[in-house]
């Protein structure tokens, strides 16, 4: 059964139709790449997955269950997590604190939480902290300021703070703009990594390379439609999606 | 019916005198984005300035009037030069400090004139034009027409001027509007100098109608806040026509119920404005 | 949890209570006001976590003072009852209000703050149930009787023990809550509400959470200044007021639990010097604000950090996570 259902969503703002009927199916534990031309409707379709906009009509089931409704947080909570294009980071924090920060509603509760916090749930809290800290690479910036960090540290700790979160899908937000080529191929391997731990991902990005190696299957976008879909190599062959990218001639 | 035909004149003088003072803030928020505390104070200044000038010094009431708007616009431009230009980054620093200047007027005032005086203002034209069964006060005639031809002006030169223009330009897209060469510390100056010496003229023509006191400022700017929010927070046109809505509606049931509940009803509106409608009536925050 | 910061508090805590021991009842009752101010400092505090600005708080204060009140003078209740009372009818107020208020953020927010809170205040003026605008007075104070053993907390000394006792306890409660998982939840809807949210952290309900627990300490302040002052007007809860509060945080400071209560102390003992001058005090709080805003715009608090940062060094180095 697929992870995530998007069934015949629809949004509009004003005349504006960003998304038309779209339907798409997520495999769980897949890499599904989600492209398009700019302006096509990947942000838009995007936030509706995540509880950003609400669609006009259609649904978003998740697992199985209607979540149409709910709010993004309430989508998080259920293991629906997406990171940010812009960096967004609690920026006052240290790097540590940023992804501890991201764990707080995982936390295990008792009856006088709201007072305390037990010592042993504290030191698992940070060791599972620093754990996803390794995961990421980040170990020796653990007690920087967040916004310290260079642009694609910050967006690896974007991605850190997502897994504190728990996630079993994970929305990626063109992760790799602006990083330099070596730290694209740490975050292909971090990526295919989250994958391997059982993690679902949803992967929207320009760079093609890194969508080619990554995803398992590829949704292409135009105009709020769903223009194409298939493996990577089916994609690249298609003329609607080659003529959409480069014009027809 | 004389009371009503009362209710009604007053009505329009309040939301005449309203409209001048809520325009300024308006001018402010869409030009700044900065919620001015201080701007009912600039009222009470110009009503004190008039007050001195024609009372105390015993001169016309228009040089009282010129003198108000002088002082208030000189006031609103030391606010954005020694102040607002310092805090650009922290909008609601901006906020903070303009209650701070609130304070200190006030309390100005107390040293100037003393907190219990009676202070009085006479005007030029005193008596009622009596129209068969209607008395119609000379002065309340007179402030309607002031405000009206007070907002003529502005909106003349926000349409017509190459000030407005940039003016205009500034409240849409602040670095689009720095990128094409406008000076926006020259508009912020001159924004600032507008609004106060609008607030200063209005509280110069209340002057002889209304109690002068260090405190009259305060139901002024909360009056102010509730047309805005109306209105839609940057806009002059909401700002004007929320003045009538408002006043007309404040007025009516001040004088035939009670002025509390009056206020009461006033900030009920208000809240519901902020609940239901947060862009007031005339919608988006950036239209000047 | 041994730290250096708590033996700080404690011995704070300990000299405070010698100071009737030290003067007389004039002061002692000051210490009173003091110790109520710092309460609604604190309090207050708890929303600015959340990344809001309320003018509604004192007028909750008020919600607590006037429930008092009227449970004392028409029902003759005992004090833990009504403290208890006080608290609990300025929080439901606050939930209530909620529901409208936290639709707004930022400047709306506290316009909405405004709004509702002055209503309310201007009920109390019009209503004579509540005393209208003299309000109510001749209210006792609190006197316990167990066997032979009874104290009258009429005295100031013997009040002003109370306040800081239930002070005290109030302020301990909020700085665990800043500590444990739900002060982390706050500062992460301050520093980024839609990251805060992506994470599971649903915003809405925590800020109402922030809302409704100052203003249950709000109303506890509010039921000790109605025992102080015997009595409770609406003018106490105006703008005014709410303006001195605001002031008085942000000169104090709002990033440390300390910084409030540091500019709360401060400010009032500089406000009492202030006695021959009244009028001059809101001119001299406007300079004040004027000038910690651009010049000094993190507050007094910034003063005791390098003190802080060296004691906190020292106890983290003890710790083993």
């Amino acid at each position: 059964m697929a992870l995530l259902e998007l069934s015949a969503l629809r949004k509009a703002f004003g005349g504006l139709v960003a998304t038309d009927d779209v339907s798409v199916s997520i495999a769980p534990n897949a890499i599904h790449g989600l492209i398009g031309p700019n302006g096509a409707g990947k942000t838009t379709l995007f936030s509706l997955i995540t509880g950003f906009y609400r669609a006009d009509s259609g649904t978003v089931r998740f697992d199985g269950t209607d979540v149409t409704g709910l709010t993004t947080s309430a989508r998080a909570r259920r293991g629906l997590v997406r990171t940010f294009q812009s960096n967004l980071l609690f920026g006052d924090q240290t790097v540590l604190d940023n992804v501890i920060s991201g764990a707080l509603i995982s936390r295990p509760r008792h009856a006088f939480d709201w007072l305390y916090e037990r010592k042993a749930d504290r030191q698992a809290g940070t060791a599972a902290a620093r754990d996803i800290l390794d995961f990421c690479r980040l170990t020796d910036k653990a007690d920087v300021s967040a916004r310290d960090l260079s642009h694609g540290q910050q967006r690896v700790l974007g991605i850190a703070v997502a897994l504190a979160a728990r996630p079993r899908l994970l929305l990626l937000d063109e992760p790799f703009t602006g990083m330099t080529a070596r730290e694209k191929d740490d975050l292909v391997t971090m990526i295919q990594s989250i994958r391997a731990r059982g993690t679902t991902i949803i992967l929207v990005e320009h760079d093609m390379r890194a969508v080619m190696r990554l995803c398992d299957r590829i949704t292409v976008l135009n105009f709020g439609k769903v223009l194409a879909e298939g493996t990577p190599e089916q994609v690249r062959r298609h003329p609607d999606v080659m003529a959409a990218y480069l014009g027809t001639a | 019916m004389q009371i009503l035909l009362d209710t009604l004149v007053n009505a329009a003088m309040a939301s005449a005198a309203t409209a001048l003072v809520s325009i300024g803030l308006a001018l402010i928020f869409g030009v700044m984005r900065i919620e001015n505390f201080a701007h009912g104070e600039l009222y009470m200044v110009g009503a004190y300035v008039t007050w001195y000038v024609s009372t105390s010094l015993g001169m016309n009431y228009f040089l009282g009037l010129v003198g108000a708007v002088l002082v208030t616009a000189l006031i609103g431009a030391a606010m954005e030069i020694a102040l607002f230009r310092r805090l650009r980054s922290n909008p609601v620093g901006c906020l903070i400090i303009t209650i701070g200047v609130l304070l200190v007027l006030q309390t100005g005032a107390i040293l100037f004139a003393g907190i219990n005086s009676t202070l009085l203002v006479d005007s030029p034209f005193p008596g009622t034009l009596k129209i068969g069964a209607l008395n119609l006060p000379w002065h309340r005639l007179f402030v309607i027409l002031a405000a009206i031809g007070l907002m003529q002006v502005l909106i003349w030169l926000l349409r017509r001027t190459m000030f407005g223009r940039a003016v205009r330009a500034v409240a849409q897209d602040r670095e689009a509007a720095s990128l094409q060469g406008i000076s926006i510390s020259r508009v912020s100056v001159a924004a600032m100098m507008l609004s106060a010496g609008l607030a200063g003229a209005a509280g110069a023509l209340m002057a002889p109608i209304v109690r002068i006191s260090p405190f009259m400022g305060q139901p002024i700017i909360i009056t102010a806040f509730i047309v805005i929010i109306m209105g839609g927070i940057g806009s002059i046109e909401g700002a004007i026509i929320a003045s009538v809505l408002y006043s007309t509606f404040f007025t009516f049931v001040s004088t035939y119920v009670d002025s509390t509940i009056a206020t009461i009803a006033g900030l009920c509106i208000m809240l519901a404005v902020l609940i239901f409608m947060p862009n007031g009536l005339m919608g988006k925050a950036e239209k000047v | 949890m041994r730290s250096p910061g708590i033996v700080m508090a404690v011995a704070l805590l300990v000299a405070a209570a010698l100071l009737p021991a030290v003067t007389g009842d004039y002061y002692t009752a000051f210490g009173t006001e003091i110790a109520i101010t710092v309460l609604m400092l604190s309090s207050y505090r708890i929303i600015v976590l959340t990344g809001e600005w309320s003018f509604a708080h004192v007028v909750l204060q008020g919600v607590g003072a006037y429930t008092a009140a009227i449970l004392v003078k028409d029902l003759d209740w005992p004090f833990p009852v009504t403290l208890a009372a006080g608290a609990a009818m300025a929080a439901l107020v606050a939930a209530l209000l909620s529901y409208p208020l936290l639709r707004m953020k930022g400047f709306y927010f506290l316009m909405g703050s405004f709004a509702a809170a002055e209503a309310i205040r201007l009920l109390w003026r019009k209503i004579p149930f509540f005393g209208g605008t003299r309000g109510l007075s001749n209210i006792p104070a609190p006197y316990l009787e167990i066997g032979d053993f009874s104290i009258d907390f009429g005295d100031p000394a013997h009040f002003y023990h109370l306040s800081l006792g239930v002070v005290a306890c109030c302020l301990f409660v909020m700085w665990r809550m800043e500590q444990a998982r739900v002060g982390g939840i706050w500062r992460a809807i301050q520093q980024q509400d839609v990251l805060a949210q992506t994470v599971g952290i649903e915003s809405r309900t925590y800020r109402r959470l922030a809302f409704v627990v100052a203003a249950a300490f709000a109303g506890i302040a509010g039921v000790l200044l109605v025992y102080a002052f015997g009595s409770v007007t609406p003018n106490r809860f105006n703008l005014n007021f709410a303006l001195y509060l605001m002031i008085w945080a942000i000169v104090g400071g709002t990033r440390t639990f300390y910084g409030v209560v540091l500019g709360g102390v401060v400010l009032m003992i500089f406000d009492e010097s202030l006695r021959f001058a009244e009028e001059l005090r809101p001119g001299i709080y406007g300079l004040i604000l004027i000038g910690v805003m651009l010049f000094w715009p993190q507050g007094l608090e910034k003063l005791l950090m390098p003190l802080t940062r060296l004691l906190g060094n020292r106890a983290r180095r003890s710790d083993p996570a």
